[in-house]
């Protein structure tokens, strides 16, 4: 086969997931291991649970928050995955050679949509249950359904592609037509319309960020005394979380805040008793698998790209106190934040649980044990299932 | 004691250097070899970033631990970070050192020389090869600790930024160790200074 464009994305989205997922299959056997019995059902109730939520774009009496909820909750969740992939669907070390080379802007286009329809994977799911529907639930017509569903597709792809290409003003389009969307709730034609519309503003943004010129060139910093300061001060732990590690901070806060919106949105719900609902068990695990790395991330990132001030002993001291401060007061934020909404009765418990491991997890990555990789995530689950079960 | 950087008997994990025992005065010294011998890596195991397989390095007597703030490392590379702002990266790696030369006349002076001012606002991932390796030298230079290395600081530099490097280093190595690695000696002729020529299997 003739080695294209489209080729070559896929071929590189192949291999960049497949040396990603090299070290998980430990993990991943020993959870599915250790959840044998209760993994299909885990599984199902996730896809149920989603399907449902996704239900509520059909159902005319929905109210108007829990349409943006939903929406918000899609949106949130699809650009977390697509920014957690974006080096393999995106390949954006490389958009500077193929910028020099003349690959047509609708082949670009194809290909980004194409590895981005891929990156949903399992959020496809859900969709799937909604249009086979197999229980039978569904109030709304197979063609209407259809349509609400791929609208809410095309402008969601359309606004992380234009917000992770770095595109704001196209973005900024694609985020008023998802707005707009989420507005438009009822089932007059003139709403339908609207929704319509929606997608084809969205398209129309994204198909603009790919003409020659949409890219606006870099400019000169200005220089912020109080921000130069807290660099120095830092040990550069603050600029290198504000520039290079941002996506990869913003991956794990949104890991941890979608923990806390997805446990907001079942107690809300639920019609059985919520008055005993355990909200920081499920935050504080999100928070500890999203956190506990992030030391030795900095660590190890600072000292690779200045190895020749890492003999300095101000530097190490100044990096030490924000590497290990930074993420640790981020968890510390999460715990509190689950702390608020929790309603078991023995937030302590949960939390002091959490805390050790991800003390365990962070002096593990330290040392370099490679056991860690494995052992906290497994570590972790089970402490949630054995913690789960006495709520 | 004399303010002299020595090596005993150290060995490096790279290269083909072998055991070396060197001595270096104040002054400038100037390390020359073929590729891939073990120029940079003597430079970053001085500098604390490369562990010594065996040996002892000694500035004044006393060990130069593996975290010191008496030696500074010009890189032949600029680190890889992109984003950030070249003049926090100067102001960083001056920060770093407690007896860095940092009046005003001085650092202005510097930046100056090697024309910097238009260049402190960028990103240093927008400067060029040769403005980048400056900026590195401008850093070393300020930063000014008992000794100073340098890997390779003449390359992608123009001749009126090379002609003030040496003043520089000229009127430093008066109180100072300097060591620098190159394969173009004739650059750095004028400082008169101590050549080290390594070969393979060097033993000193």
């Amino acid at each position: 086969m003739a080695a294209n464009y489209l080729w070559i994305r896929h071929a590189h989205y192949r291999i960049t997931l497949r040396s990603w997922l090299k070290g998980l299959d430990k993990a991943l056997i020993a959870i599915a291991s250790a959840l044998t019995f209760i993994l299909t059902a885990m599984v199902a109730m996730v896809i149920y649970g989603m399907a449902q939520a996704l239900a509520l774009l059909l159902d005319a009496t929905t109210s108007h928050w829990h349409r943006i909820e939903v929406i918000c909750a899609w949106q949130v969740i699809s650009f977390v995955l697509v920014r957690a992939l974006r080096e393999a669907a995106l390949m954006p070390k490389a958009q500077r050679f193929f910028d020099s080379l003349p690959i047509a802007p609708a082949l670009r286009l194809r290909a980004d949509v194409v590895l981005t329809l891929l990156t949903y994977s399992f959020l496809w799911l859900p969709v799937t249950w909604v249009v086979v529907d197999p229980l039978g639930a569904r109030t709304a017509p197979l063609g209407d359904t259809l349509a609400v569903l791929a609208e809410l597709a095309v402008i969601s792809i359309c606004v992380n592609l234009t917000l992770l290409r770095a595109r704001p003003r196209h973005a900024a389009i694609c985020l008023l037509a998802l707005l707009l969307f989420a507005a438009s709730q009822g089932e007059a034609a003139w709403l339908t319309a609207i929704r319509a519309g929606c997608a084809l503003l969205a398209a129309a943004g994204l198909w603009q960020s790919y003409q020659p010129g949409a890219a606006r060139a870099s400019t000169a910093r200005h220089r912020s005394d109080l921000a130069h300061g807290l660099a120095l001060r830092t040990g550069l732990v603050l600029p290198l979380l504000a520039n290079e590690l941002r996506a990869n901070l913003l991956v794990r806060v949104g890991v941890i805040l979608g923990t806390l919106a997805a446990c907001l949105l079942v107690i809300e719900l639920r019609t059985n008793d919520t008055s005993g609902a355990s909200v920081l068990l499920f935050v504080a695990a999100s928070a500890t698998l999203a956190l506990y790395s992030l030391p030795a991330l900095l660590r190890r990132t600072l000292l690779g790209k200045l190895a020749f001030l890492a003999g300095q002993p101000a530097f190490a001291q100044r990096m030490r106190l924000s590497a290990y401060g930074m993420p640790t007061l981020l968890f510390c934020g999460a715990l509190w934040l689950g702390w608020v909404f929790d309603r078991s009765g023995r937030a302590g418990i949960d939390a002091g649980i959490f805390s050790a491991l991800y003390v365990a997890g962070v002096a593990g990555t330290r040392l370099g044990l490679r056991i860690t990789t494995w052992f906290i995530p497994f570590a972790v689950m089970i402490a949630v299932i054995i913690l789960g079960a006495m709520t | 004691m004399s303010a002299a950087l020595s090596l005993e008997s150290v060995r490096l994990p790279r290269g083909t250097l072998g055991v070396v025992t060197l001595q270096f005065p104040v002054g400038v010294h100037v390390l020359t070899g073929p590729n891939g011998i073990g120029k940079t890596s003597l430079l970053n195991a001085i500098v604390g970033s490369l562990p010594l397989v065996s040996g002892r390095v000694h500035f004044s007597g006393q060990p130069l631990d593996h975290r010191d703030a008496r030696v500074v490392l010009a890189p032949n590379t600029p680190p890889d970070m992109p984003w950030i702002r070249s003049g926090l990266l100067l102001d960083f790696i001056v920060s770093l050192y407690p007896g860095s030369r940092r009046d005003a006349g001085y650092v202005n002076q510097v930046k100056q020389a090697f024309g910097l001012g238009a260049f402190l606002d960028s990103p240093l991932g927008a400067l060029s090869a040769g403005t980048a390796r400056k900026l590195l030298l401008a850093a070393t230079l300020i930063a000014a600790p008992p000794v100073l290395l340098f890997d390779e600081p003449t390359n992608d530099i123009d001749a009126a930024s090379i002609a003030a490097f040496l003043e520089f280093v000229r009127e430093a190595a008066m109180q100072r160790v300097v060591i620098m690695t190159t394969h173009h000696g004739g650059d750095l002729g004028s400082l008169v200074p101590t050549v080290h020529a390594f070969t393979t299997n060097d033993s000193k």
